[in-house]
C-alpha cells in the first residue's frame, strides 16, 4: 500500500496553515502544524471546539486543500495531487469513519460496507468475500442484510468501520467516533479500533474531545487554536 | 408578527435565489400561457363586437337578409312603420387593397339623409395632424363623389395613407375590376370602442351600390324603435312587410355578436384548456419545492415551534411563502403572457378568420376578468399545491424537528393509496367521456381529459418503483442511482407526474393532429377531384364572399379540353337559431366526378345515385358536423328559411366533411337556383378531358379569364396546399402551448435535482470520501436523471396516447363533429423518448455539475 521506504511515516504536516474568510478578518483554523505519525500508530486528536482538529483531519483525508504547507500520506504528496488522484488516494490509501456513521440510508448494511470496493471497480466476488469477513470481525455478520436503520448506533458506527477497512487502507482517519454514542458503545467500538489497527497494522487518527475516549490511543497530540499544544505518547488504556 | 414573517420569508428567498428564481419561473410560464390566450380571445370577441356596435349604430332593431342582398324598396315600407323612429339603409361590400396584397376593407355603405339619429360615428375631415378644419361643403362631397370613401385613423397610420384634402388615391379591387377611391374623410366613434377593425371604411350608399354592382340592393335595415314599443308586436309587423324575402331576419343587433360567441367559443375554449395544462405542471414543481422548503427547514420549524408557534401558524408561514411566490410568477407571467398574446394576435385572428369568419384583431384588449382569472387561477393553483407539504410541516412534533439525523423527509412508499386514486380518476375519465358523448355539455368531455392526466400522473410512484426495480443497473453507478430514485421516490414521483403530463399533453396533441391531417388528406383527396378552379381572387384573403362574373361560364365551355365543370355557391345561413353554411353544387356532376365519402346515406344507398336522384328535387345531404350538431340523420326532413319562406328539404344522407365546424347543408345548384333565386356562384371546377394537364388548361383559360377581372385559376394541388396552410396556422397556437408545457416539465427536472442534491449534500459528501470520483458522482445524477425521464416518457407517452383518443373521439367529436380515424406518428413517437432523454440529461447537467464540485469536507460534517 505505501509507496514509498518503510522509514517513511505514514503520515507528514508540514507547516500546515488553513485559513477561512477574508485575508484579514478570517481566522486561522491551522496555524503552523507539522506532525508525523508513524505506520501502525494509533493517534488521538483532541482539543476543545474550534481548535482545529476536524480541520486537520479533513486536510490529512484530502477533502479540503491547505491554504500553505505540505503534507504527504501513505507517501504522497496530498498537496500535489489533483483531484482524480485525490480519490484514487482516498479509494486505496484512507478509510474514514465519522461522528453520524453516514452510512446510506439507501444500502443495505452489506452493501454499505462493500461501496468502497465497488466504487474502485473490485469484483463482486471479491468485494462479498471480504465483506463477510469484515462483518464477521466487526461482530455484524447476522446484520447484513438489514437496513441501517434498523441498527443500534454502536452496530452502526461498527459498519462504518468496517466500510473504513474495506479495502485494506494503511490509514483511517475518524472524527469523533464516539460523539453520538454511549458509554458501552463507546467503549466496544474503541476496542474495535485498537484491535483491528493491530491486526491490520493501520495507522488511526482520531479526533475526540473526550479524554476517555483518547485514552484508548498509543499518542495523544492536543490542540488549541489552530496549533499543537502538547503532544504525548501514552499507555493504551483496555477499552 | 407579519412583518417578521414576511422579512423572515424574504431573506430565505435571498439565500436561496436559484430556486426561488426557478419556482417563480415556473409559475410565470403556466400563467403566460393562460393569459396570453385569454387576451388573445377577449381580444377577438371584442374586435368583432366593436364592429357590429359601430356598424349597427344605436338600431335596436336590424332587418337582415339571409345572406343573400334584398330590395331596397321594402326600407320606405320598414321607416313608414308607426312605432319606427328612425330607419336607415345599409350596403356591405369587403373589398381588396389592389395596391396592398391581403389587405382589404370592410365597405359599409350608409345613408347621411337617414342615419344621424343612429350614426355612433363621426366624419372627420382628415387625421388629426393633417390640421385640418371640418367644411361642411367638403363633407357633402362625402355623398356626391363615387370615389370619396371615410377610412380609419389606424388604418390611414398603418399603410401611411394621405387622408383629408389632399388624399391620396387608394385602389380597389372590385368585380368590375380596380376602381380608385379617395380617403377623403377620416371616421372616430363617438365613444370608446376598444378593439374596433381598422379595416372598417364608410362610403355613401349610393355610391357603394354603384361601385360594386349592388344597384337597389341592401344588405340591412337598421332601425330604431320607439322606447316602450312592443318589439315583438314590430318585429312580427316588420316580417309580414310584402317585399321583405321570407327569410330575411328580424333581429337585436346584439344577437349577432352571441351568434358570434357561440360559434367561435369551441375554438377558444378548446386554446384556453390547453393552456391550463401548463398551469396543471407548475403546480406540481410548487408542490415540490415547498415540500423541499419543509424538508430543508426541519430544524427551523422546530425550533419556531419550540419558541411558541402554533401549527396554523407554522402552515400559514409556509403557504405565504408559496404564494408571494405565486404573486411573483403572478406578475412575470402577466407580463410574459401580454407579450406572448401580440405574438399569437396575428396567428389566432387568422385562423378564426379561415376556420369561422373574417376577422381582423389589431389591438391587445386586457379585461380586467381576465386578470382575476389568471390571478385566481395561479394563486389558487399555488395555495392547492403548497397546502399538503405546509401541512406537513405544521405536524412536524417539535422534538423529532429539532433531533439530528432528519434532515431527509420519510419517503412514504405509500404507493398503494396512489393506485387507487388512479384507478378512481381513469373510470372518472372513462365515465365523463361516456358522459359527454350521451347529449350532456361539451365541456364535460374536458373533465376526461384532465381526469385521464391525474389518472396516469398518481400511477407514476407505482411505475417508478417497477422501473427501478426491472431496469437493468449496470455498475455501482446506476446501482447507486437507482436505490437513490426509489430513496427520493416522495420527490421524484412528483417530478415524473408532472414531466408525464407535458409529455401527455404534447403527445396527445401531436397524435391527435396527426391523425387529424391524415383524415383531412384522405378527405380531400377524395373531394377534390378537379383538375382546376377559378375564384375571384379576393376570395383567398376574405373567404368565399365574391362571386363569378357570369361570362366565365360561357368562356369554360368554349375551351377545348374542358371535360365537365361544377359550380359551387355558399351562402351563410342559419337552422335552428345557428349559423350554417348552405352550399351548392351540381348534384349530377358531383355523382359522376367527385367521391363524396357517405356516413349514412337513406336505406343504405350508394352515394353516388343518392345525389343523382337528388338532383333538381328538394333533397339535400348534410355533412357530418351537421348531423351531430342538430341531431339530423339520413330519412329526417330539414326546413330551411328561403327567400319564398321556409322549404322543408329531404335528407338523404350524412357525408364526411371538414372545411368548416359550422355545419353544411349541401343541395344540387337547380335547387338551390329555384328557391334561393340567386344565380351567383362563388367558384367553378373544372374537370379536364384525357391527356389534357391542369396547367395546360390552365394556359388556355388565363387570357379569356383575365380580360374579365382578377381572378385566380389554381390547380387541386394548390387547393390542397392552401388547406393544409390553413390547418398547419390553427394548429400552430398548440405547437407554442406544447413547448411552453415540456419547458416547465424539463424545469421541473432541473429543480427537482437541485433540490435532491441538496438533500443529498451529505450522502455524496460521504460517497465522494468513500473513494467516489466526481465522474461518478455525475453518472449518479445524470442516471437519476435518465431514470426519471424513461419513467416520464413511458407514463407521458400512455397517457398521452389516451389523450389522442379522448381527442379525437370524445372532445372533437363533442365540440365539432368530426370523426377522425387514428393514424399513429411513429417516427414522432419513436423519436420522443431520445428527445426527452437528451433534454432531461441536458437538465440534469449543471446538478451534475454541482454534485461533482461538492466540498467533501462541509457535505460530511454535522448536519
Amino acid at each position: 500500500m505505501y509507496e514509498d521506504s518503510p522509514s517513511e511515516p505514514a503520515i507528514r504536516v508540514e507547516k500546515a496553515r488553513k485559513h477561512y474568510g477574508e485575508s484579514a478578518t478570517g481566522v486561522d483554523a491551522l496555524d503552523g502544524v507539522s506532525l508525523e505519525v508513524p505506520r501502525g500508530q494509533f493517534a488521538a486528536i483532541m482539543g476543545p471546539s474550534g481548535c482545529g482538529k476536524s480541520s486537520l483531519l479533513h486536510a490529512l483525508g484530502g477533502l479540503d486543500r491547505l491554504t500553505s504547507g505540505r503534507i504527504w500520506l501513505a507517501g504522497q504528496p496530498l498537496h500535489e495531487l489533483d483531484d482524480n488522484e485525490l480519490t484514487r488516494l482516498r479509494r486505496h490509501q484512507l478509510g474514514f469513519v465519522f461522528q453520524f456513521f453516514n452510512l446510506l440510508p439507501t444500502l443495505t448494511v452489506a452493501e454499505n460496507v462493500r461501496l468502497p470496493a465497488l466504487l474502485a471497480g473490485l469484483p463482486e466476488d471479491e468485494a462479498a468475500e471480504r465483506e463477510a469477513s469484515l462483518l464477521a470481525e466487526v461482530g455484524l455478520d447476522h446484520r447484513r442484510a438489514h437496513q441501517t436503520h434498523q441498527l443500534s448506533g454502536g452496530e452502526m458506527q461498527r459498519a462504518a468501520l468496517a466500510r473504513a477497512l474495506m479495502m485494506n487502507p494503511p490509514v483511517v482517519l475518524a472524527d469523533e467516533p464516539t460523539g453520538n454514542l454511549d458509554s458501552v458503545a463507546s467503549g466496544k467500538v474503541m476496542g474495535l479500533f485498537q484491535k483491528l489497527g493491530q491486526e491490520h497494522g493501520t495507522t488511526i487518527v482520531m479526533v475526540t474531545h473526550s479524554r476517555e475516549v483518547a485514552a484508548a490511543a498509543e499518542r495523544l497530540i492536543e490542540m488549541l487554536d489552530g496549533q499543537i499544544r502538547a503532544d504525548s505518547r501514552q499507555p493504551a488504556a483496555a477499552s | 408578527m407579519l412583518r417578521l414573517f414576511f422579512k423572515h420569508s424574504l431573506r430565505y428567498f435571498a439565500r436561496h435565489k436559484t430556486l426561488t428564481a426557478l419556482n417563480v419561473l415556473g409559475i410565470a410560464l403556466g400563467v403566460t400561457v393562460f393569459i396570453a390566450i385569454r387576451i388573445v380571445n377577449y381580444s377577438a370577441l371584442e374586435s368583432f363586437k366593436a364592429s357590429v356596435d359601430i356598424v349597427a349604430g344605436k338600431a335596436n332593431l336590424q332587418v337582415v337578409g339571409d345572406g343573400l342582398r334584398f330590395d331596397e324598396r321594402v326600407f320606405r315600407d320598414v321607416r313608414a312603420h308607426p312605432e319606427v323612429v328612425a330607419a336607415t339603409p345599409v350596403v356591405e361590400e369587403i373589398a381588396a387593397l389592389a395596391d396592398y396584397p391581403g389587405e382589404y376593407l370592410q365597405i359599409v355603405g350608409v345613408d347621411a339623409f337617414t342615419n344621424d339619429p343612429l350614426r355612433t360615428y363621426q366624419l372627420n375631415p382628415g387625421r388629426p395632424d393633417e390640421g385640418e378644419e371640418f367644411d361642411t361643403e367638403e363633407a357633402f362631397s362625402f355623398s356626391t363623389d363615387p370615389a370619396i370613401i371615410a377610412i380609419s385613423e389606424d388604418l390611414a397610420e398603418r399603410l401611411g395613407l394621405v387622408t383629408g384634402e389632399n388624399a391620396g388615391v387608394l385602389r380597389v379591387q372590385t368585380r368590375d375590376g380596380v376602381r380608385e377611391f379617395r380617403p377623403r374623410f377620416v371616421y372616430q366613434p363617438n365613444e370608446d370602442m376598444p378593439g374596433l377593425d381598422e379595416q372598417l371604411a364608410f362610403m355613401d350608399i349610393a355610391n357603394a351600390q354603384v361601385n360594386f354592382g349592388h344597384t337597389g340592393r341592401l344588405n340591412r335595415i337598421d332601425v330604431l324603435v320607439r322606447e316602450g314599443a312592443d318589439v315583438d308586436a314590430v318585429i312580427a309587423d316588420l316580417r309580414a312587410l310584402p317585399g321583405l324575402p321570407e327569410n330575411a331576419l328580424v333581429q337585436p343587433p346584439d344577437r349577432r355578436g352571441s351568434q358570434i360567441e357561440l360559434m367561435i367559443g369551441a375554438f377558444q375554449l378548446n386554446l384556453t384548456a390547453l393552456s391550463l395544462v401548463a398551469l396543471l405542471v407548475g403546480m406540481f414543481l410548487i408542490y415540490n419545492t415547498v415540500s423541499a422548503a419543509v424538508v430543508r427547514r426541519r430544524g427551523e420549524i422546530g425550533l419556531l415551534r419550540a419558541l411558541g408557534l402554533s401549527r396554523g401558524q407554522v402552515q400559514s408561514l409556509f403557504m405565504g411563502e408559496a404564494l408571494l411566490q405565486g404573486l411573483a410568477g403572478l406578475a412575470l407571467g402577466l407580463g410574459l403572457g401580454v407579450a406572448l398574446a401580440g405574438q399569437l394576435l396575428s396567428t389566432v385572428s387568422e385562423s378564426i378568420t379561415s376556420l369561422y369568419i373574417r376577422l381582423s384583431i389589431q389591438e391587445l384588449l386586457i379585461s380586467p376578468s381576465s386578470l382575476l382569472a389568471a390571478a385566481g387561477l395561479t394563486l389558487g393553483a399555488v395555495f392547492l399545491a403548497a397546502w399538503f407539504p405546509s401541512r406537513e410541516a405544521a405536524r412536524i412534533p417539535p422534538v423529532e424537528a429539532l433531533s439530528l439525523g432528519h434532515l431527509r423527509d420519510k419517503a412514504r412508499h405509500t404507493t398503494g393509496r396512489w393506485l387507487a386514486l388512479a384507478i378512481l380518476f381513469l373510470a372518472f375519465c372513462v365515465g365523463f367521456a361516456w358522459i359527454s358523448q350521451s347529449g350532456a355539455p361539451a365541456w364535460l368531455s374536458f373533465l376526461s381529459a384532465l381526469f385521464c392526466l391525474l389518472g396516469f400522473a398518481f400511477l407514476v410512484p407505482g411505475l417508478s418503483l417497477l422501473a427501478a426495480r426491472w431496469l437493468p443497473r449496470p455498475g455501482v453507478v446506476a446501482r447507486l442511482a437507482a436505490t437513490q430514485f426509489v430513496q427520493s421516490l416522495h420527490r421524484n414521483a412528483v417530478t415524473i407526474a408532472a414531466l408525464a403530463t407535458a409529455l401527455a399533453m404534447v403527445v396527445g396533441i401531436s397524435v391527435m393532429i396527426h391523425s387529424f391531417r391524415t383524415t383531412v388528406e384522405a378527405w380531400l383527396y377524395r373531394s377534390v377531384q378537379a383538375d382546376l378552379f377559378i375564384a375571384p381572387a379576393e376570395n383567398l384573403d376574405i373567404g368565399p364572399t365574391k362571386t363569378l362574373r357570369p361570362e366565365i361560364l360561357p368562356l369554360v365551355r368554349e375551351t377545348p379540353g374542358v371535360a365537365d365543370y361544377n359550380l359551387y355557391r355558399e351562402l351563410r345561413s342559419q337552422y335552428d337559431g345557428r349559423p350554417v353554411k348552405v352550399v351548392a353544387v351540381g348534384f349530377p356532376v358531383a355523382a359522376e366526378r367527385a367521391r363524396l365519402n357517405f356516413r349514412e346515406t337513406e336505406g343504405g344507398r350508394a352515394g353516388r345515385d343518392l345525389l343523382v336522384e337528388a338532383a333538381g328535387q328538394d333533397q339535400v345531404v348534410v355533412s357530418e358536423a351537421f348531423a351531430r350538431k342538430f341531431g339530423v340523420g339520413a330519412g329526417d326532413t330539414l326546413e330551411l328559411p328561403t327567400p319564398g319562406g321556409a322549404v322543408p328539404f329531404a335528407v338523404r344522407g350524412v357525408y364526411q366533411d371538414y372545411s368548416t365546424e359550422r355545419g353544411i347543408v349541401l343541395m344540387d345548384t337547380a335547387t338551390y337556383q329555384a328557391h334561393w333565386r340567386d344565380q351567383a356562384h362563388n367558384s367553378l371546377a373544372i374537370y379536364a378531358e384525357p391527356g389534357v394537364s391542369a396547367e395546360e388548361l390552365r394556359e388556355r383559360l388565363r387570357p379569356g379569364v383575365n380580360a374579365l377581372g382578377n381572378f385566380l385559376l389554381y390547380s387541386n394541388q394548390q387547393v390542397r396546399r392552401e388547406v393544409f396552410n390553413t390547418f398547419d396556422q390553427t394548429f400552430a397556437v398548440t405547437y407554442l402551448l406544447q413547448f411552453i408545457g415540456l419547458l416547465v416539465g424539463g424545469l421541473g427536472i432541473f429543480l427537482s435535482l437541485i433540490i435532491l442534491i441538496g438533500e443529498r449534500t451529505r450522502e455524496l459528501g460521504v460517497l465522494r470520501a468513500a473513494g467516489a470520483s466526481r465522474a461518478q458522482l455525475r453518472g449518479i445524477v445524470l442516471w437519476e436523471s435518465g431514470l426519471i425521464a424513461l419513467t416520464g416518457t413511458v407514463a407521458g407517452m400512455a397517457a398521452g396516447l389516451v389523450l389522442a383518443w379522448l381527442l379525437s373521439n370524445v372532445i372533437n367529436v363533442a365540440f365539432f363533429g368530426w370523426t377522425i380515424a387514428w393514424a399513429t406518428p411513429w417516427l414522432f413517437l419513436l423519436s420522443l423518448p431520445l428527445w426527452v432523454m437528451l433534454a432531461a440529461l441536458a437538465s440534469a447537467w449543471w446538478p451534475a455539475r454541482v454534485a461533482g464540485r461538492l466540498d467533501i469536507a462541509a457535505a460530511v460534517k454535522m448536519e
